[in-house]
C-alpha cells in the first residue's frame, strides 16, 4: 500500500539575521534528515518537547517553510506544486481562534477553501451549514466573528473549514491546546468519528503523550530536529527504545494521588541548536550516555517490528523489557 | 460595513472628550464644504475704506488692512487647511500603505531597501526640505502637498509593514497559505482590512499636525499664495497690524486651535473605539 503522504530526508534551515542589509546571516538547521510517512485511513503522531521541530516538520510537509534537501511524495507522486497538494490536505494551527481570519464571518471563513480552489457549491450559505452541522455547530455561528466564540467553538469552526473540500489528509498542530479537558475530549471524539466517516489520515502534533497514545497508530518522537524512535503507538508505550523516549514516557503525570513521582532519568534543559552537542545529541541528558556515543552521530536504524530507533545502544531489544533498562529501579510497570 | 461605522462613532462619543473632539471635527469639515454658502462675504472682495475694523455687526470678526471680511476668509480658510490635509495625507499614507505591505510581506532585499528609503526620508530635517522644495518649485497648495505627502510616506509606511509583518506571521495568515490562498486574496482579504484600522487612527492624528504645518509655512510666507485666503496668512497679515488690530490675530488663531484640538480629541476616541482590549472599558 502506498503512503498517503511521505517525506524522505527532509532538512529545513532558518536563518539567523545579522549584518548590514540582512547579508551576514548564518544558518541554523532546524530539521535534519527527517522521514516519515502517514499510510491512508492511519494516524501518526508527531511528539516531542517544545523546539523539538515537530510544528516545522507539520509545516514543511505543506511547504509552508521551504526545505533546504528532501523529498515529498503525495500519493505515490513527488510534489511539484504545492497547490495541488493543498487542495487534497488541510492544516489546523495551535491556535484555535488566531488561526481564523479576525474579521471575516465564520461562514465565510468555513466555506474560503471552496473559492480559493474554485470548487462549485450550491450557495455559500448551505455549504456553510453543511459544514457547521457536521462539526456539530448550530448554524447561526455563520454569522458570529472568531472573537466571539469560545475556544473549542473556534476549533470545531478549524475542524469545520479544514474539511470543507473533504482533503485525504488533515495535519493538527496540538488540536487541544488551550482547552478545557472536557472540551479537549469532545474535539479528539469529533475528529475520531470524521476521521472514520470522511476516511481521513491525521498527523497529529502535540506534546500531550495520553492524548496521542489514544489515537495515533503510530509515533514520531522528535529530539532536536531529528526522528530518534518512530514505531506502532502501543508497541513504543509498551518499550521504548531510545532513551528519551523511555523518560518521555516516564515523566508523563498520572492521575493517581498515591502513586509517588518517581525520579527521572533525564535531567537539564534541551540543547540549543545554536551550539548543537557532538556525537549523538542526547547524549547530554542521556543516563546511559558513553563514551561512543559523544563522538559518533547514531543513524535512524530500522528495528525489529517494524520500528526504527535512533541510538548506539537501544533499551528494550530483548522481549518482555528489562526495568532496569530505565536506569531506575522502581520504574512504573509500562 | 455602514453599521461597524456606525457602531465606532457611538462608541466615539460616549467619551466627553471624544464627543466634542467630533463635534469640533463637524464644524470644521462643514465650513470647509459650505464656504460659499455660509460666509457673508466675498473673501477676496476689497474694501479699503472699511480696513482694520473691529468686530462689529456688518463685519462679526472684523476686516484687515485691505478691508476684507476677516470671517469669511477664516472659513475659506478652513477649506484650504482642510484641502491640504485631505490632499497630502491621502497621498502620503497610499503610497505608505503600498510601500509598507511591500516591505513587509516582500522578500528581505526589498524590505531592506524601503527600510533604507524611509530611514533617508525621515532623516531630513522637515522645514529645510520644505524650504528647500518649495524655492525649487516655488510656493503654492501643490508644492505644500507635494512636501507634505512626501515627508508623511515614511510614518505611514513603518506603521504599515510594522503592522504587515506582525501579522505574515500569524496564524490566520498561516492558515490561508496552508488552504492554498493566492497571494491577491491573502494580501486584499486577509491582510489589508486587519492593516487598515491602525492606519486611519493614524492619519486622523495627523491632520492636526498637517493643518498647523500648513499654518506655519504659509505664515512664513512659503506656503499659500496671497490671494488665497488661509489661516497662516491670516495670522501673519495680523502679525503685522497686531498692536493696532488684534482682533485679526485672535480671529485666526481661534479656528487653529478648534481644528487641532477637534482632530486630536476625535483621534484618540478612535484609538479607544477601535482597540478590542479597551472595549467597555470607555463605556463606564
Amino acid at each position: 500500500m502506498t503512503p498517503l503522504i511521505e517525506a524522505e530526508g527532509l532538512a529545513v534551515n532558518f536563518r539567523a539575521p545579522g549584518g548590514f542589509l540582512g547579508l551576514g546571516h548564518h544558518r541554523l538547521a532546524i530539521l535534519e534528515d527527517v522521514s516519515v510517512s502517514v499510510r491512508p485511513g492511519k494516524t501518526l503522531g508527531l511528539v516531542g518537547e517544545s523546539g523539538s521541530g515537530k510544528t516545522t516538520l507539520a509545516r514543511a510537509l505543506l511547504g509552508l517553510v521551504s526545505r533546504a534537501r528532501g523529498e515529498i511524495r503525495f500519493e505515490g507522486r513527488p510534489v511539484d506544486s504545492f497547490r495541488r497538494l493543498r487542495r487534497k490536505t488541510a492544516m489546523m494551527f495551535q491556535d484555535p481562534i488566531a488561526s481564523l481570519s479576525p474579521r471575516l464571518a465564520i461562514g465565510s471563513a468555513i466555506t474560503e477553501p471552496f473559492l480559493i480552489h474554485g470548487v462549485a457549491m450550491t450557495s455559500r450559505r448551505a455549504a456553510a451549514e453543511e459544514l457547521l452541522a457536521l462539526v456539530g455547530l448550530p448554524k447561526e455561528f455563520a454569522s458570529r466573528y472568531p472573537h466571539e466564540l469560545s475556544g473549542g467553538q473556534a476549533r470545531r469552526a478549524g475542524v469545520a473549514r479544514a474539511l470543507a473540500l473533504r482533503p485525504a489528509l488533515v495535519i493538527a498542530d496540538e488540536p487541544t491546546a488551550g482547552l478545557d479537558v472536557s472540551i479537549q475530549g469532545e474535539i479528539l471524539n469529533l475528529m475520531t468519528r470524521l476521521k472514520a466517516e470522511l476516511s481521513l489520515s491525521y498527523i497529529i502534533v502535540t506534546h500531550n503523550l495520553a492524548m496521542i497514545r489514544h489515537v495515533s497508530d503510530r509515533i514520531a518522537i522528535m529530539y532536536l530536529g531529528r526522528i530518534v524512535e518512530e514505531g506502532p503507538t502501543a508497541e513504543v508505550f509498551a518499550g521504548a527504545r531510545h532513551p528519551y523516549t523511555a523518560s518521555l514516557i516516564a515523566s508523563e503525570p498520572i492521575p493517581d494521588p498515591r502513586r509517588r513521582r518517581q525520579s527521572l532519568a533525564i535531567t537539564g534543559e534541551v540543547p540549543s541548536i545554536l551550539r548543537r552537542p557532538s556525537g549523538c545529541e542526547f547524549h547530554t541528558r542521556c543516563p546511559h550516555a558513553q563514551a561512543r556515543c559523544r563522538s559518533e552521530a547514531p543513524s535512524l536504524t530500522k528495528s525489529t517490528g517494524g520500528r526504527s530507533v535512533r541510538c548506539h545502544f537501544p533499551l528494550n531489544e530483548r522481549f518482555p523489557p528489562k526495568l532496569s533498562d530505565f536506569g531506575d529501579k522502581e520504574t512504573r510497570q509500562l | 460595513m455602514p453599521s461597524g461605522v456606525l457602531e465606532i462613532l457611538k462608541r466615539v462619543t460616549r467619551d466627553p472628550l471624544g464627543l466634542l473632539g467630533l463635534v469640533l471635527v463637524v464644524i470644521v469639515i462643514g465650513a470647509a464644504l459650505f464656504a460659499d454658502a455660509i460666509s457673508p462675504y466675498d473673501p477676496a472682495r476689497i474694501d479699503v475704506l472699511n480696513k482694520l475694523q473691529g468686530p462689529s455687526a456688518a463685519h462679526w470678526l472684523g476686516t484687515d488692512q485691505l478691508g476684507r471680511d476677516t470671517l469669511s476668509r477664516i472659513i475659506h480658510g478652513a477649506r484650504v487647511a482642510m484641502g491640504i490635509a485631505v490632499f497630502s495625507i491621502g497621498i502620503g499614507a497610499f503610497i505608505g500603505l503600498i510601500l509598507g505591505i511591500l516591505a513587509g510581506y516582500g522578500p528581505r532585499w526589498l524590505d531592506a531597501v524601503l527600510i533604507f528609503f524611509f530611514d533617508s526620508l525621515s532623516a531630513i530635517p522637515l522645514i529645510l526640505f520644505a524650504l528647500t522644495v518649495i524655492v525649487i518649485l516655488g510656493p503654492g497648495t501643490g508644492t505644500l502637498i507635494f512636501v507634505i505627502a512626501l515627508i508623511s510616506i515614511p510614518v505611514y509606511g513603518r506603521l504599515v509593514r510594522a503592522q504587515t509583518l506582525s501579522l505574515r506571521r500569524s496564524e490566520f495568515i498561516l492558515a490561508e497559505q496552508s488552504m492554498g490562498a493566492s497571494l491577491p486574496r491573502i494580501v486584499g482579504i486577509h491582510l489589508l482590512p486587519n492593516v487598515l484600522g491602525p492606519l486611519v487612527i493614524l492619519v486622523s492624528m495627523d491632520i492636526p499636525t498637517v493643518v498647523a504645518l500648513e499654518a506655519a509655512l504659509s505664515y512664513l510666507g512659503l506656503g499659500v499664495k496671497p490671494p488665497t485666503p488661509s489661516w497662516g496668512t491670516i495670522l501673519n497679515d495680523g502679525y503685522v497690524s497686531l498692536r493696532t488690530n488684534p482682533s485679526l490675530v485672535i480671529a485666526a488663531g481661534i479656528p487653529l486651535v478648534i481644528a487641532t484640538l477637534g482632530f486630536t480629541f476625535f483621534g484618540e476616541a478612535l484609538r479607544d473605539a477601535l482597540d478590542p482590549k479597551l472595549k467597555g472599558r470607555r463605556a463606564s
